[in-house]
């Protein structure tokens, strides 16, 4: 499926928001371009299906809200970060703290999604969309098949390699009725072209 | 002088710990995970508390309830508060300046150990200078 503009600014603020965190807390420059696909989002009772794949032994999931007139239950978009074992390991050996076990990482790998996300909301502010809220994050080890409230049915899939192996994966759904952009000198609010 | 880090992830929370010790505080830490804990830990330690940093996600109740709770409390309201958040955008950045209008400062994460340390140590180094040094025992008795 090809990208629309909404989808190129979502894909331009996570890319923006993955190296500024790799950057500054691992010290690590990423090289390359990922990957981007348009995909059908796995459903299940018309809810949003985290299933991990096996390349994968880390999953991180945060959603997101636009304003606060929704529901409690009503959810406006999702990312799920994905990491390799051999990832999860280099981001907790630059955080720099005594490990406990699994799970201090997945602690570290909720953070990173956590700093990930919020990175990626403020690009997308400055790429002049209203804000949106974020969630804490949930974060899964091992074997992953969890339901989320999101009810959206396409997602963007943006996948890093390093060296030809697996290094992160993003799956990314934000509603289209929610990125809207902010008007410029005035209150009239632009909905995004996608509805 | 006691500092206290809220902040929902025990690896955060170790982190920040990390930096303090590292720029050579060595300052008694209590750590909170919610806004609520660190309500608890301020109410029964308000006058020794010199600092605290405190993350704005979090469950139960986030840090800018928390923050908002403090401002509202004569005897908690002075105490230097630094926002440790993704949370980074202009609008909550103004918003928390608003509900506390005497935030010490806002750090953003991703953030470098030396970003939080440049933000931490006058606040501290002040603290500790306005702190009356402890009485000095008597001498022993000949």
């Amino acid at each position: 499926m090809e990208l629309n503009e909404q989808d190129k600014d979502l894909v331009r603020s996570l890319k923006r928001a993955i190296y500024k965190t790799f950057f500054i807390m691992c010290k690590y420059s990423i090289e390359g371009e990922p990957t981007v696909e348009k995909k059908d989002i796995i459903q299940w009772m018309q809810r949003y299906n985290v299933v991990k794949p096996v390349e994968y032994l880390y999953a991180s999931v945060m959603t997101f809200r636009y304003g606060a007139k929704k529901s409690v239950y009503s959810v406006d978009g999702i990312i799920v970060v994905y990491y390799p074992e051999d990832v999860a390991d280099f981001i907790f050996k630059y955080i720099n703290v005594a490990s406990e076990g699994v799970d201090d990482i997945v602690d570290a790998c909720g953070e990173f999604c956590n700093i990930i996300a919020g990175g990626f909301k403020v690009e997308l502010v400055e790429a002049g969309y209203e804000e949106l809220d974020i969630s804490v994050p949930v974060t899964f080890y091992g074997e992953v098949n969890e339901l989320f409230e999101y009810r959206g049915d396409k997602q963007l899939e943006i996948t890093y390699r390093k060296e030809g192996e697996l290094f992160l994966m993003t799956d990314l759904a934000i509603d289209p009725k929610v990125l809207i952009k902010k008007a410029v000198g005035g209150d009239k609010k632009e909905e995004g072209a996608n509805k | 002088m006691k500092i206290v880090v809220v902040d929902d992830s025990g690896v955060q929370r170790k982190m920040i710990i990390n930096i303090i010790r590292k720029a050579g505080f060595d300052n008694e830490i209590l750590e909170a995970d919610t806004g609520k804990t660190a309500i608890q830990i301020v109410g029964m330690n308000f006058k020794d508390i010199g600092l605290i940093l405190c993350d704005w996600n979090m469950p139960v109740m986030n840090g800018y309830e928390f923050i908002a709770g403090m401002a509202k409390v004569p005897q908690v309201a002075g105490i230097p508060i630094v926002m440790v958040t993704t949370e980074g955008t202009e609008a909550k950045i103004e918003q928390a300046y608003a509900v506390h209008p005497n935030l010490a400062g806002y750090i953003i994460k991703p953030f470098t150990p030396d970003q939080l340390r440049a933000k931490i140590e006058p606040i501290l180094k002040l603290a500790q200078a306005d702190t009356p040094p402890a009485p000095t025992p008597p001498p022993p008795q000949a």
